[in-house]
């Protein structure tokens, strides 16, 4: 009963106290804002209308039908362009992204039998769309090419594929979708450590936390005390969260609004804790945010696997991201937002976030201080 | 005039002797950087490899074995399973088993080896992770066609294709992500060093209380402003041209532009940076304050600058606001001298609204620190 | 009733220990002084009590409890109040009470009636609703005080509860704390106001960690009776200089002036008939009271005796009788709320003047106009005949200042600290060399030229803080309560030298809390809510408020007196 009240009691101040803290609701609100308001604006890897310039060095009718094919497409919109210089001098310019070249003889080779031969330049200085770019040229091309042997005859096969693409839980492919869970992952970091962190570490500059214990409260108290206000706080900006990017930028929530609480509850519990845990290892406020952020902000930014490729990165650095929670947690947010439920993934992707939960709150329990 | 130049001189060399003096301060403007340019480095790639491929193949023809091969050799594909339905395949991507699948119909060989059908494939892949399902999508696309076209042209003429498309990569031939990250990369750590150095330096100095005493000398605040803010260039210029050396001989980037005018655009940029620190500094009481504004610029600053994602994504309004954004223009310059070894024109390009934001923001930096006084 | 039994507390990295072997008893029914300068562990002996920190060697039990092994029983007869009061800022006054109250378990039932009794008490009635960082230093402390209270401890540990306070308020709250004293109650109360430690009723005596007198204050300044004298009516322009030369003489320990006398302490009783004319050529000498601090100076060997040709390059003396410092009608608003309202007052070559006044009354916001870090509102001053309004950096390079707080560059050398000062302060080349050298020598820090400022001990920090505020030989010294904290020694030392800069001419500003130092001023002005309501020599302030009842009062006395006139005048 003591040992309730107590709690209640430190609960409660925490409370006030970050709502009359200016630098704490800007913690808490203004930077949550607008870090889903870039994410969703700002960050998009759609490859769309890619600016692709056609050089017809051969201006027969074959050049022409390939031309022609080129014409309707979502991945890129054409510009046509007179001389094979002037293109490479827009692509160095930055005006256009890839070039396609139909040299002179390229109906002289096909009219030689061989599949002819097309140019394509692409700009290497962004990977992701140089590879798209070209990937979607070569396969236009040889589309092209088959369809063409068709009607000559030529091929003693047809041989067309018809290759039905189905992108599952985001036909459109757009790159928000996923990136969305990232951004909540990061808030709810950004709150549950960076917040925790230097809220806690201010009550050891300022000698409130020396008053504190002096009145009797024990280490259970103390951390669970902590604990809950920046829990419930983060879980409210999970929800907040939610409910704003429903709202812009209408991403689709296929899953079910438990399965969203459960598994931001259960990585919140590993941020908040963590926060609580460098606070009462670095009591300085500088140096409890410096390590927020190298602990908590960055690896949920870099190593989530919500941007950038987890399957990409050296092994090494693929095993350290088992260490983060962020890693589990977003494949659960994608899962939710975009397919639905699947209790099984989430369970086992929740099971992990809870296994290195256990270690992050026993080591903050044993952490929290008694003394000075 | 000459005492304001002498003050200014000894104000700098005051920063200066701080900053490198103790192992603390002057790891702070080593250390990080160069985490931060390893991490990102290794970490930071949109390039989709290692994938899992999941195969339903329902036809027993040697038409669809021989198709299928041409996946699996690919290195993209970490990994082939087979699945005996379709209904497995999607259980298998739902679940995340594998992140893509394909599935032959009972029919493919048939229609390959027909004239006048068309072989129909399924190729499902998990639009959970959007960027790599696109990518995956068109590679599989490529190789589906290409395929395709050699079936055709082996069995008409008995030997295999040898011309299709010639593809050239420009300003970064294998397409390593790496290399086109980098000069984006080394303008991230020229600005949180550029923050770095300055955010801090006002309210660190309030907060130990020396700042009053500084205020009582005869230095007068834009002296103070001045040496401060040489300093804070003059040392961020010292820590990235360090990140710069690395990446040159250690990551073997060449410079494709010239050394002067990449100096001269750094410092530019830092200039403005730095000002936009010292306006933060000047606006904050306490290093918390400082170190939460400068934490609530840097994202911002860095997600509207192209570092992540292309500038031309974004919706009309938003790229309007990237012009005013100093980030985005050395972003631009950075991979014009690092990548592309665009014309000075079009560094100039660059460097005039740079110089722009810089004088602007240094003018709002000393008004703000004027006005803190009153 | 606590018992430290050889208590030693070594903390890592540290050559010396913060406690070193202690041993004393403290007793109920009575309040213990724990006093001693800054450094001389005086908080660590009390976060060993509360169990905030452990013991390195030896024990300490509280009643009988062991504060290691059985740290929550003593927690929880104790109310503690640790530096800067323990207060949650963005909560109000109730807010903070009410949390220590649950914190505490205070039965929900006691707790109106005993919020009301606590309010009452501290007189914070009518400022519940206000949050605690919108309290006054004085207020804060007895917030902090009525949490400390809530359960009515047993054990009351307060920690410098009277850090930059008041008088008027330091009086209230001892007022208020002997209200608390009942036979069963422990009270420890450290300070660093050596002043103070007449009023416990037990004193124990730090200085670097050692216990240096344990006991009833008065035993201290027994054996002092017949040894301590005052040399009444000396002229202002004597009192310096026949400090100086009493100080050179073997049998006296320690000399300062005290308002227009100087107070002297002999090695050995004093006698009228030989000494007046042998050691005080002469002048009219009387036998006084001795204080605490003639006691304290004495255990530790006795004021610093002046070295000998110190002052090797002496600076020109300023001959003009024009005034240095002027201050013409300075006022300050911020929005609605008047600072300071019309103050004015000026002062000449080798003068010393202090600005006195409570908390809040606007002391620092006149200081900082003057010194050029505030824009007045409206009126002006003038330094050395430029005005600050119109050529602020030319009236800056005339004043020398020193803050509160150590304010000189920690990271920075010695050396490289005088050196940047004196290039700010426009001095070069060989010129600049000369007062580096100067400072050096006569501040004594040869040997600390390549330290680190921030790791020298803190009477050495002080030194170097008044080296860089005179290195450019400035007409006027600015000095913000330029010794609070630091032990008697250094004080005595600090003010020699700032009364040899007086001498040579150079106007000086003083705030302070410290009435002895407020002693050293030859004209003190006393600030109420913005306006200066007195101004005069300390004595002529003692004169005037003296009554039937105080017929000599002290300067803290005047003080309180005058500020409660003028709070009345201002009611009416």
């Amino acid at each position: 009963m003591k040992t309730v009240e107590r709690l209640g009691a430190i609960v409660w101040k925490e409370w006030l106290q970050v709502f009359r803290d200016p630098s704490a609701l800007m913690i808490a609100f203004v930077l949550p804002a607008i870090l889903l308001f870039i994410f969703g604006f700002g960050l998009s890897l759609d490859v769309t209308d890619v600016k692709t310039g056609v050089v017809l060095e051969d201006a027969s009718p074959l050049a022409r039908s390939f031309y022609n094919s080129l014409d309707a497409s979502k991945y890129i919109e054409v510009k046509f362009y007179a001389e094979r210089t002037e293109a490479e001098l827009a692509m160095r310019d930055e005006i256009i992204r890839a070039v396609v070249v139909v040299p002179n003889d390229f109906t002289k080779r096909i009219s030689q039998g061989e599949i002819g031969v097309v140019q394509i330049l692409t700009d290497g200085g962004d990977t992701n769309l140089a590879f798209i770019v070209e990937n979607y040229l070569r396969a236009a091309f040889m589309k092209w090419t088959s369809l063409r042997l068709r009607e000559t005859g030529e091929g003693g096969l047809a041989g067309k594929i018809d290759l039905e693409t189905k992108t599952m839980y985001n036909p459109a492919q757009i790159t928000r979708h996923s990136l969305i869970p990232g951004s909540i992952a990061m808030i709810l970091a950004i709150i549950g450590t960076l917040l925790t962190a230097l809220v806690v570490a201010r009550e050891w500059e300022r000698g409130t936390m020396e008053a504190t214990l002096a009145a009797s409260v024990g280490k259970f108290e103390m951390f669970v005390g902590k604990f809950i206000p920046y829990f419930l706080l983060g879980l409210a900006a999970a929800i907040g969260g939610l409910f704003l990017s429903k709202l812009l930028f209408d991403v689709p929530f296929r899953g079910s609004f438990a399965a969203y609480l459960l598994s931001s509850s259960v990585f919140l519990l590993v941020a908040t804790t963590q926060g609580i845990f460098i606070s009462s290892i670095c009591r300085d406020q500088s140096v409890a945010s410096q390590v927020a952020v190298l602990s908590g902000f960055l690896p949920n930014f870099i190593l989530s696997g919500a941007i950038f490729e987890i399957d990409a990165m050296p092994k090494i650095i693929q095993l350290v991201t088992y260490i983060f929670p962020a890693r589990y947690y977003v494949v659960c947010l994608q899962t939710i937002f975009m397919a639905g439920d699947v209790w099984l993934l989430l369970l086992t992707q929740i099971g992990y976030m809870c296994v290195i939960g256990a270690v992050v709150v026993c080591a903050a329990i044993l952490k929290t201080p008694k003394r000075l | 005039m000459l005492g304001s130049i002498r003050r200014v001189w000894r104000l700098f060399l005051k920063e200066v002797i701080i900053a490198l003096g103790t192992p603390k301060t002057r790891n702070i403007l080593i250390v990080p950087q160069i985490i931060e340019l390893v991490m990102f480095s290794f970490a930071v790639s949109l390039d989709v490899t290692n994938v899992r491929l999941g195969v339903v193949n329902l036809d027993s023809g040697v038409e669809s074995s021989t198709f299928l091969l041409s996946f699996g050799t690919k290195p993209v594909f970490k990994e082939v399973r087979y699945y005996q339905s379709y209904e497995e395949l999607k259980e298998a991507i739902e679940q995340r088993e594998i992140f893509a699948g394909l599935a032959v119909p009972n029919d493919f060989s048939a229609r390959m080896l027909s004239k006048d059908e068309t072989a129909k494939v399924q190729f499902l892949v998990d639009g959970r992770r959007a960027n790599a399902s696109a990518i995956l999508g068109g590679y599989v696309a490529q190789i589906t066609q290409t395929y395709g076209v050699q079936a055709a042209f082996q069995n008409a003429n008995g030997e295999p294709m040898t011309s299709g498309p010639v593809v050239r990569r420009w300003f970064n031939p294998n397409l390593i992500a790496r290399n086109s990250f980098m000069p984006g990369l080394i303008c991230l750590i020229t600005t949180t060093v550029g923050i770095m150095v300055s955010a801090l330096s006002i309210s660190r100095e309030r907060e130990m209380g020396t700042f009053e005493q500084l205020l009582v000398t005869p230095a007068s605040p834009i002296e103070i402003v001045a040496g401060k803010m040489i300093a804070a260039v003059f040392l961020a210029t010292g820590s990235v041209l360090l990140i710069t050396a690395i990446v040159i001989f250690g990551f073997k980037l060449p410079l494709q532009g010239s050394f002067g005018l990449m100096l001269l655009t750094t410092i530019t940029y830092l200039a403005s940076i730095v000002s936009i620190g010292l306006m933060i500094s000047s606006l904050s009481t306490t290093q918390q304050q400082s170190t939460l504004g400068a934490f609530i610029f840097i994202p911002p600053a860095i997600m509207l600058s192209g570092f992540a994602a292309p500038i031309e994504n974004m919706p009309y309004w938003l790229k309007a606001c990237t012009v005013v954004n100093p980030v985005r223009w050395e972003m631009e310059a950075m991979r014009g001298l690092f990548l592309r070894g665009t014309s000075t024109e079009a560094i100039i390009a660059c460097l005039i609204p740079l110089a722009i934001v810089a004088a602007v923001s240094l003018l709002a930096a000393i008004y703000m620190f004027k006005r803190r006084m009153e | 009733m606590i018992v430290f039994n050889a208590a030693t507390k070594r903390f890592p990295n540290s050559t010396t220990p913060a406690l070193d072997s202690i041993s004393a008893t403290i007793e109920p029914g009575k309040i213990t002084g724990l006093v001693g300068p800054d450094g001389a562990g005086k908080t660590t002996a009390l976060r060993l009590i509360a169990g905030l920190l452990t013991p390195t060697a030896g024990s300490i039990t509280a009643f009988g409890y062991d504060v290691v092994k059985q740290t929550s029983r003593v927690r929880e007869m104790m109310g503690y109040m640790p530096q800067k009061f323990g207060l949650y800022e963005d909560l109000t006054v109730m807010e903070n009470l009410s949390l220590y109250a649950k914190l505490r378990n205070l039965p929900r039932s006691r707790r109106k009636e005993r919020f009301e009794e606590l309010l009452e008490f501290t007189g914070l009635t009518l400022f519940t609703k206000r949050l605690a960082r919108r309290l006054s230093g004085g207020m804060k402390q007895k917030l902090g005080l009525a949490c400390a209270l809530i359960t009515t401890p047993r054990l009351l540990v307060l920690d410098e509860p009277g850090v930059g306070v008041d008088p008027l308020s330091r009086r209230e709250l001892w007022r208020m704390v002997r209200g608390q004293v009942t036979e069963e109650t422990v009270v420890l109360w450290s300070t660093s106001y050596l002043d103070e430690a007449e009023l416990f009723d037990e004193t124990i005596l730090l200085n670097k960690g050692k216990l240096l007198f344990a006991g009833v204050p008065k035993e201290l300044t027994k054996n002092m009776e017949g040894k301590v004298v005052r040399v009444v009516n000396v002229e202002p322009y004597e009192r310096r200089k026949l400090v100086a030369t009493l100080l050179k003489k073997e049998e006296i320990v320690d000399a300062t002036i005290h308002g227009s006398s100087i107070r002297a302490t002999m090695n050995r009783a004093f006698d009228p008939a030989s000494d007046s004319d042998a050691v005080f050529e002469g002048r009219n000498v009387v036998l006084t009271r001795p204080c605490f601090e003639d006691g304290f100076i004495d255990r530790l060997g006795g004021a610093p005796k002046e070295k000998e040709g110190a002052d090797r390059e002496p600076r020109p003396k300023r001959r003009s009788d024009e005034n240095v410092v002027v201050a013409e009608g300075l006022t300050k608003k911020f929005g609605a709320f008047t600072a300071a309202a019309d103050v004015g007052f000026e002062i000449k070559p080798g003068e010393i003047f202090g600005l006195l006044g409570p908390n809040g009354a606007g002391k620092s916001t006149i200081f900082k106009m003057l010194c050029g870090l505030l824009r007045p509102t409206s009126g002006d001053g003038y330094v050395g005949g430029v005005s600050l309004r119109k050529a602020p950096g030319a009236a800056r390079s005339r004043l020398g200042y020193m803050a509160q707080k150590f304010s000189l560059y920690a990271e920075l050398t010695v050396k490289q600290n005088l050196v940047f000062y004196a290039g700010v302060y426009g001095l070069s080349g060989s010129a600049r060399d000369r007062a580096i050298e100067r400072a050096l020598d006569e501040y004594d820090l040869r040997r600390f030229e390549r330290t680190k400022a921030g790791l020298m001990p803190l009477g050495f920090k002080q030194r170097l803080a008044l080296a860089t505020a005179t290195i450019h030989n400035p007409d006027a010294l600015f000095l913000d309560e330029p010794t609070s904290g630091v032990d008697p020694i250094a004080r005595r030392e600090f003010w020699n030298r700032v009364n040899r800069f007086a001498e040579q001419g150079v106007a000086v500003l003083v705030t302070t809390h410290f009435m002895d130092e407020a002693e050293y001023c030859d004209r003190l002005a006393l600030i109420l809510d913005g306006y200066k309501i007195a101004e005069g020599a300390p004595d002529e302030l003692k004169a005037s408020a003296a009554t039937a009842a105080t017929p000599d009062p002290t300067l803290e006395d005047a003080f309180i007196r005058l500020i409660k006139q003028g709070r009345e005048g201002a009611a009416k």
